[in-house]
């Protein structure tokens, strides 16, 4: 944090706020703006409404419009995060028409608005939109009375994820992780009155704790060991003219970082609080912190490994390990499990063991298929968390064996779950084949070291190949089980809704947000992978760049980048 | 002319865009009026409908867009015939995806194998096309059907036009989806919606092969720089590109041991297996009969499951470099496949049942055919087949469409005088296929048993005894259903001529294809002449005048066990000279096994309940050996971690901080040492 | 406001003391029964880490705040952490009418 009060006092004596706001590159940040605005909005608004909340009529204000608005919390924040969208892909022409090639630095080198940043965040807003879909209905039927406070919170989780896709600076790092998560505890023990959900929250709470403790006090020895600079920019730099008497810490804080970061993205060994709290939250929580908390702790992890390649060689071996771990743990424990959120929650480990495998080479082609497979895997995932929604809203259970048969009552639904579990497994023509071999094609040649945990990655993923294949398996050939009879029965009697393809008297199967959430991942999952050049561009171009930036700080950057790719070197070109 | 060709990769566009059109009008709001009739099955109301989702654009589209790639393969049949030295293969490529330096290319490369698919595909597809116009003119997806239909030609056209092996996956992928949708397409019928899911599990088993074979291969050839060097020198061609595996097999023969390479082949040819239909993984097909006839005819006859043998063709030289592994493998595998094909069809009494296995069988020979390194007799008999397994099928759908669904043959009979055009064309088909009195079956196959002849007697004797097998459970589907008296309670109707009319265009080709391409008629070049591949002349075990003498020999013989099929036919099934329950009882043992179709199903059944149950004893075994080996302190890490590591999530919060803590000093441990030692 | 750093009390005493306090608050969550001392504890463990930042602070960069800005950041968070904690807290003895972490292992596996 380089704060400098010359340019605030200007500011307040010329009373030129607007420069200074433009300044600070204030407007980059206006997506976040948006999102904050909504989310008061949504506060105030709930103060004044009777009857959805727990207000007393006294407290109501008779406006038509104050009651309209705050019964459509769901509206409201779904209007702000479609507009944020739309402000954040209007970022795009900044960046390919200024060439802001390096990024800006934002709020006194608080935030970094580069195009890293941008295109984290278009896709954390596409995954929310969907989250958002998935819960419309959830939280009419099992939290009405606190839709718009849900919604309020879930916004300001949302908000700190957005912050941290962007962030270069331990102390908005800190803030912006702490804001996803407390909200996050909040989420996870909505259903105030379920005690799974209650438990899998304090659990949640605890855990996330500690383990930001832990963060925190790695940060603060990095703090030490810099020089008194909290900026990652400066993290190179500081690395060696740091305090000589701290050296000593160095791999102490920095597994207390990747505690903290592994935490969040739920990488073994880091990974336990993970299926409790997936089983126990809302299936619309679950699926947004099994995306949106991973995506943007991610982003922030590349942010904060990428100084270190060439100055401590070994933080790969930090990676490899957790990533090896992650791996093991994920593929092995999903195999027995028989809750189906369980079995998601250890799969999402196994997928932190493959992302992390891409940050063992801190290169800018295999840094770029990690953010490739997380786009990828924003997709498959939410439909996957869509389809478990509708299932265990139909049959009234989360159990695998209880779906068995599903096939023959609802065909359509268990295709699609089907193709969203296909993705995950990594089966072509899905997005998920295309990103592992992405993925794993740019290791593969890097060293032998890293051929080796390629191929032990192929046998994961073989492994978990079984798994999802089980539950389809389940769903399609085996007899139906007691539940889906039951569904089978009401089928019968009732007229059918379309998607599904049959009936059932779910309040979810044929509502209209859920069908949305469905097809926008379905079209995500499908497409994503045969259309990927232009977004694998984007990621190549967003980490050339950011590398380039680090380049630019360090004294002896002199070499000319080596293997560039046709796209990047008409952006780089103008770089000063 | 030369505009065809050089826009040859409009031919899957035209269908992709009658498809997407068809979803659109499928799409549109429909009127009141006509929601109301639809659950009746009438379509009067069909004029009140929007003009995209009217029956008549749906069908005009499809058939347009098969028109345009028919007059694409008929430009390109006129390019081949103007190569005169030599046939040259056009390439052209467009980039697809990119990552790094892998770079994947979508485009189409045309040569004689090319032109002989893509005439195959269209002028098949346009004529099942109008038959089926008739055949589902009061079903009330006939839209749906439509739209499948065009999604279809447009997986296919994409396979047949591929140009690397990676779009050929890509689209032998896209084939299958298309393929499950037509065969689920009456999926309230519990046997289609689960036939759906058989064919559709069957080929991931294959499919499975292929794609490690794929990527095996391209992890050999890219990681040692083949392709860097390739591609640099042949900048228009993709990686993985059919022109390239020759240089590319060539390089791999000195790079890696014979059975890894073996290996590849036999992998990727499992791709062929589960979509050709070649034991064991053949069961999917005869189910698959539960789609409507059209797509039998189509899919389950000319196109799709040829494309199996079509992709050895394509990736030819990988599995002809392997004379000792893939070779021999393709070979026993083909010879089973007709033979296990060709037995079951004589129990069956369902007709379009015993037109499958008869396809399977087909299938059989030409497989051992391209095995046997008979390149050019494996895609004639593919040519060939088309044609008049196209035309039996539409036949048969024909006869089922007149009985009112009636599908058994011990029901029908006589039914020639009601059904003329039908039955003549049926008949016509049957003898094609049994390879009698000069057709085209007879070309083809013979030039297939002349192959196996030259290479090895008992190949030869198991393929001709196949051969009279075929004429003999041919003639028996014909005297069944056209000859004595009929049997069956439904009234016939008459014949529908949209639905004869393919058959009568059909029956055409059947009879002559074969004698045009002999070359021995009308100074036409032969097949062979155009379809040969570059390898023939290092590879082939069979020089021209050699297989000419052969043939001849083999012609003769050929003919004869043909002839002996055709009569024990008329004997058992026309003359009523032999009683079937005699035959029956004489044979008991195998006619039991042939109509239990080997007992493959059950086999399978069992093999999958075993196989899972096996699995499940497997975990739990495991289970306890790792919680003993744990609580004994003698689990190995590696093995032990699965449990031990279940075991720690107690449940219990405290446990997971304790875990989280301890976690870290180990971390912080092993990064020390690990960091001393770097 | 700054804290003074005599030379005997050097930076690594500061730092030893703030990894005395932070590992006894790790040890109070990971062996603590009640909820409450649990959240206590959670608030010790980052109070160390504040005694950590402005002692750093004072040594490393004494004309730069940014340490104690940090600092007041943290102490913000954990208010707020401590008031989430007790919310969930206050709703689990709702729900069961105990504050024991034994109490809770329902989900597990």
């Amino acid at each position: 944090m380089v704060f400098s009060a010359d340019a605030l006092s200007s500011a307040l004596l010329d009373n030129d706020w607007t420069g200074f706001l433009l300044k600070q590159g204030v407007p980059f940040l206006s997506p976040e703006f948006i999102l904050i605005l909504t989310l008061l909005l949504i506060i105030v608004l709930s103060l004044f409404s009777v009857g959805k909340t727990e207000n007393k009529p006294e407290n109501a204000i008779n406006s038509p419009v104050v009651s309209l608005l705050a019964s459509n919390s769901w509206n409201l924040a779904m209007g702000g995060t479609v507009l944020a969208l739309l402000t954040v892909i209007a970022h795009y022409f900044l960046f390919f028409f200024n060439h802001f090639d390096v990024g800006y630095s934002v709020l006194y080198g608080m935030f970094k608005a580069d195009l890293l940043s941008v295109a984290s965040r278009t896709f954390l807003l596409v995954g929310f939109i969907i989250v958002l879909l998935m819960s419309k209905r959830y939280v009419a039927t099992f939290m009405a009375k606190q839709a718009s406070e849900f919604f309020a919170i879930l916004l300001t989780a949302f908000t700190g994820a957005m912050f941290l896709c962007g962030s270069i600076d331990f102390v908005s790092a800190f803030v912006s992780l702490e804001t996803l998560g407390i909200s996050s505890y909040l989420l996870v023990g909505y259903l105030r009155n379920n005690q799974q959900s209650t438990e899998a929250s304090l659990k949640y709470l605890v855990y996330g704790g500690a383990s930001s403790a832990l963060f925190l006090f790695g940060l603060a020895l990095l703090y030490g060991l810099m020089g008194g600079s909290t900026s990652l920019e400066t993290l190179p730099l500081a690395l060696n003219s740091g305090v000589k008497e701290l050296s000593a810490w160095l791999p102490i804080a920095l597994v207390l970082v990747m505690a903290g970061v592994g935490f969040k993205i739920s990488a073994a060994p880091f990974h336990m609080w993970t299926p409790d709290v997936y089983e126990g939250a809302p299936t619309p929580v679950t699926a947004f912190l099994s995306v949106v908390s991973k995506l943007a702790a991610f982003v922030f992890a590349i942010r904060f490994l990428l100084p270190f390649a060439g100055h401590v060689g070994s933080v790969t071996i930090l990676v490899s390990l957790l990533a090896l771990l992650s791996m093991l743990v994920g593929n092995t424990i999903a195999l027995k499990q028989t809750n189906i959120k369980r079995l998601l929650a250890y799969s999402t480990i196994a997928h932190a063991g493959y992302l992390l495998l891409g940050l063992t080479v801190l290169q800018y082609h295999s840094l770029a298929t990690v953010l490739f497979y997380l786009f990828t895997y924003v997709f498959m995932n939410l439909g996957a968390f869509a389809c478990v929604l509708v299932t265990s809203d139909l049959l009234k259970t989360e159990t695998i064996a209880d779906m068995a048969g599903l096939g023959k009552a609802k065909p359509m639904l268990v295709a699609m779950f089907s193709i969203f579990l296909l993705g995950l497994a990594g089966m072509p023509i899905t997005a998920g084949f295309f990103a592992k071999l992405f993925l794993f094609q740019a290791l593969v040649t890097e060293n032998p070291i890293t051929l080796g945990m390629v191929l032990l990655a192929l046998v994961a993923s073989t492994v978990s190949i079984y798994y999802y294949l089980n539950v389809i398996r389940t769903m399609v050939v085996a007899e139906p089980s007691d539940a889906v009879k039951a569904l089978m029965g009401q089928t019968e009697s009732n007229a059918g809704c379309a998607l599904m393809a049959g009936g059932g008297t779910s309040s979810l199967c044929g509502s209209t947000s859920m069908r949305w959430a469905m097809i926008l991942s379905l079209a995500g999952t499908l497409l994503l992978g045969v259309l990927a050049t232009p977004i694998m561009t984007v990621c190549d171009v967003a980490m050339y760049e950011l590398i380039q930036a680090g380049k630019q700080l360090e004294p002896e950057s002199a070499q000319p980048p080596a293997n560039v790719g046709g796209v990047t070197t008409s952006a780089s070109s103008t770089n000063p | 002319m030369d505009w065809f060709i050089q826009t040859l990769w409009l031919v899957p566009i035209y269908p992709l865009v009658a498809f997407l059109l068809i979803s659109l009008g499928r799409a549109l709001p429909k009127p009141l009026a006509y929601d109301a009739s639809e659950g009746h099955g009438h379509t009067d109301a069909s004029e009140a409908l929007p003009l995209l989702a009217k029956k008549e654009v749906a069908f005009a589209l499809t058939s347009g867009a098969t028109l345009m790639g028919l007059v694409h393969a008929i430009a390109s049949i006129g390019w081949l015939f103007n190569q005169h030295n030599g046939v040259v293969a056009i390439e052209k490529n467009w980039q697809w995806l990119q990552a790094g330096d892998l770079v994947l290319k979508l485009g189409t490369l045309l040569d004689a194998n090319t032109v002989m698919m893509l005439f195959v595909v269209t002028f098949i597809s346009l004529f099942i096309q109008i038959y089926t116009h008739g055949y589902m003119n009061h079903d009330k997806g006939y839209a749906k059907f439509f739209g499948y239909l065009a999604l279809f030609n447009f997986s296919m056209l994409g396979l047949v036009l591929s140009s690397n092996l990676i779009q050929t996956y890509m689209f032998w992928e896209l084939v299958g989806v298309s393929s499950y949708l037509l065969i689920g397409f009456w999926f309230h019928k519990p046997a289609a919606a689960a036939a759906s899911m058989k064919a559709f599990l069957v080929n991931r088993v294959g499919d499975f092969g292929f794609l490690l074979g794929i990527l095996l291969l391209l992890g050999i050839t890219f990681t040692s720089g083949f392709w860097h060097d390739y591609l640099s020198i042949n900048p228009d061609q993709a990686l993985l590109s059919f022109q390239g595996f020759m240089p590319m097999v060539g390089a791999l023969a000195k790079g890696i041991p014979a059975w890894l390479l073996g290996l590849i082949g036999i992998l990727v040819f499992m791709g062929s297996m589960a979509k050709s239909a070649q034991v064991p993984l053949h069961t999917w097909l005869p189910d698959a009969m539960e789609g409507p006839t059209p797509i039998s005819a189509l899919i389950h006859a000319a196109t799709m499951v040829a494309a199996g043998v079509y992709l050895i063709a394509r990736v030819f030289p990988l599995v002809a470099a392997s004379t000792d592994i893939t070779m021999p493998f393709i070979t026993i595998i083909g010879v089973i496949t007709a033979i296990v094909g060709a037995t079951i069809a004589v129990t069956q009494t369902d007709i379009k049942k015993a037109l499958a296995y008869s396809t399977m069988s087909q299938l059989g020979f030409m497989v051992t055919a391209m095995g046997l390194g008979a390149y050019t007799a494996g895609l004639f008999h593919l040519f060939t087949h088309a044609f008049f397994k196209a035309m039996l099928f539409l036949g048969s759908g024909s006869v089922i469409h007149a009985c009112e669904g009636e599908q058994d043959m011990r029901k029908m009979g006589g039914l020639l005088k009601k059904l003329p055009v039908t039955g003549i064309t049926y008949l016509i088909g049957t003898v094609a296929i049994s390879g009698l009195f000069w057709t085209s079956g007879f070309w083809s196959k013979d030039e297939i048993l002349a192959a196996a002849a030259h290479q090895h007697p008992v190949i030869y004797i198991l393929l001709s005894a196949t051969a009279g097998l075929t004429s003999f459970y041919m003639f028996r589907t014909f005297f069944m259903t056209f000859m004595g008296t009929y049997r069956g309670e439904a009234h016939v109707h008459k014949e529908d001529p949209v639905m004869t009319a393919p058959l009568a265009v059909l029956a055409v080709p059947s009879l002559l294809i074969g004698v045009l391409l002999s070359g021995f008629a009308f100074g036409l070049p032969a097949f062979g002449h155009y379809i040969t591949h570059g390898l023939m002349s290092e590879l082939s075990h069979h020089p021209h005048s050699l297989l000419d003498a052969m043939f001849n020999k083999v012609g003769n013989a050929s003919q004869m066990v043909g002839l002996t099929g055709l009569v024990l036919a008329f004997a058992v099934y026309g003359m009523k000279l032999i009683n079937t329950d005699t035959v029956k009882r004489v044979l008991a043992w195998p006619y039991e096994l042939f109509r239990n179709k080997w007992f493959f199903d059950d086999v399978y059944q069992g093999l999958v309940e075993g196989g899972f149950m096996l699995i499940a004893q497997m975990s739990s075994t495991f289970d306890k050996v790792v919680i003993d080996g744990v609580v004994n302190g003698v689990g190995c890490i590696t093995s032990g971690t699965g449990g031990l590591i279940r075991r720690l999530q107690t449940g219990r919060i405290q446990t997971y901080v304790t875990v989280l803590g301890l976690s870290v000093l180990a971390l912080v441990v092993t990064y020390q040492v690990l960091m001393v030692k770097g | 406001m700054s804290v003074a750093v005599t030379p005997e009390i050097g930076l690594s005493t500061y730092l030893v003391l703030a990894s005395i306090l932070f590992g006894l608050g790790f040890m109070g969550v990971a062996t603590g029964r009640h909820l409450m001392r649990t959240l206590m504890c959670v608030e010790l463990m980052l109070n160390a880490v504040n005694l950590a930042l402005v002692a750093i602070n004072n040594t490393v960069n004494p004309g730069d705040l940014s340490g104690q800005v940090f600092a007041i950041f943290v102490l913000t968070v954990s208010a707020a952490e401590a008031a989430v904690g007790i919310a969930i807290v206050i709703a689990l003895f709702k729900n069961t009418g105990s504050v024991d972490a034994d109490a809770f292992k329902e989900l597990k596996g």
